[in-house]
């Protein structure tokens, strides 16, 4: 578990000095995540320790959000201001999303299984 | 009483000795509520540690700042579990190639569709600029949209929080939206539940379905990495 952890974090470093280094608006880890993937495509993924211990990471992902959601505690003021405005945008804003993405989706597909003729 | 007061329990309170175990303690009884209420998806572990974590440092009084330091350990472990989702885009490769167009194509435009949704309904009822920027990556998973906020000039934790949000809000939805527009297909449910609603979303989507979760967790994977290159270009254009 240890060496497949460390193998993880260096693709996190790695991210990171990329990050720096070229100076991208990406965040570091989104950077090593695309560096990790490339690696697992060109290995094959054959490193069931290395599998396990990721996935294992992922199974615990909610506890990992904890300290940065209580952080929401720092920001009542704002809350308070513009809530209104955020429950819409959350809520409203999601549900459109939500039903344009079904529709696009739906709509290439079915375009995709009927022949062109079709009026 | 002493006079001289013979334990400093405020150091203790904000170290990682206390902070550690007690975002564990409010992780597994929240873990504990979602199973014994029958994975009731207001009762998300993620949600009930939150408020249980936030409940005790009121009480305790321990500044969240304080907290955060004592519990820095568990929020650096976000970002590795980031390089680790690579884990399931690899295992799912197969189907982006059996679907390669729509996905990619519903993904373009379902980006900025939410993006453009979030911010112009908080535009329009007034909300400020840093409201606006932390909104936008709203739909993205919280470890990509963090990033994504911090990078534009948004607030990281207030992006938490309305990440978090969204996702219960997809997660409900779904089911009686799919019956509304009568959609069947797993792959169209999945693929948006991921894109709208990441993380929280797959999590019931995998509930519903497999392949339904398995395009969930594809699109989720695949919605953060467009959104976290595009957005803050899209932000530095705007400025």
């Amino acid at each position: 578990m240890l060496p497949s952890l460390t193998v993880i974090i260096g693709f996190q470093l790695a991210g990171a000095f990329v990050q720096q280094f070229l100076s991208l608006p990406i965040p570091g880890a989104v950077i090593g995540m695309i560096l990790f993937f490339i690696y697992l495509c060109i290995t094959g993924g054959k490193n069931d320790n290395l599998m396990a211990t990721g996935s294992q990471l992922l199974s615990h992902l909610p506890l990992l959000f904890i300290p940065a959601g209580v952080g929401i505690l720092a920001y009542t003021s704002e809350l308070k201001e513009h809530g209104i405005a955020i429950l819409a945008s959350l809520i409203i804003g999601s549900l459109i999303a939500f039903i344009i993405t079904l529709f696009i989706f739906k709509k290439l597909t079915s375009n995709a299984n009927q022949p062109d003729s079709k009026p | 009483m002493n006079e001289t007061t013979p334990f400093d329990y405020t150091e203790l309170l904000a170290s990682p000795l206390f902070c550690i175990p007690l975002t564990l303690v409010a992780y597994l009884i929240g873990t504990r509520l979602y199973s014994l209420s029958g994975k009731n998806t207001f009762l998300q572990p993620v949600v009930s540690g939150i408020l249980l974590v936030m409940v005790a440092i009121t009480l305790l009084d321990i500044p969240y700042d304080h907290y955060f330091r004592g519990a820095e350990i568990i929020h650096f472990l976000l970002s590795t579990a980031t390089v680790a989702l690579a884990i399931p885009l690899y295992h799912n490769i197969k189907y982006i190639r059996e679907n390669v167009r729509p996905l990619l194509i519903t993904l373009f435009m379902s980006g900025i569709v939410a993006c453009f949704t979030a911010v112009a309904i908080a535009w329009l009822l007034g909300a400020s600029q840093e409201i606006m920027l932390s909104l936008a990556p709203k739909s993205i998973t919280t470890p990509f949209a963090m990033g994504v906020a911090e990078s534009i000039g948004g607030y990281p934790p207030l992006t938490a929080g309305f990440v978090i949000f969204t996702g219960i809000v997809v997660a409900v939805s779904a089911t009686p939206i799919f019956k509304w527009l009568n959609i069947n297909d797993p792959i169209i449910q999945g693929s948006a539940m991921g894109m709208v609603g990441h993380g929280i979303a797959t999590a019931r989507a995998l509930e519903l379905n497999s392949k339904t979760g398995a395009f969930s967790a594809l699109s989720m994977g695949l919605m953060g990495v467009y959104t976290s290159i595009c957005l803050p270009y899209a932000v530095r254009l705007f400025n």
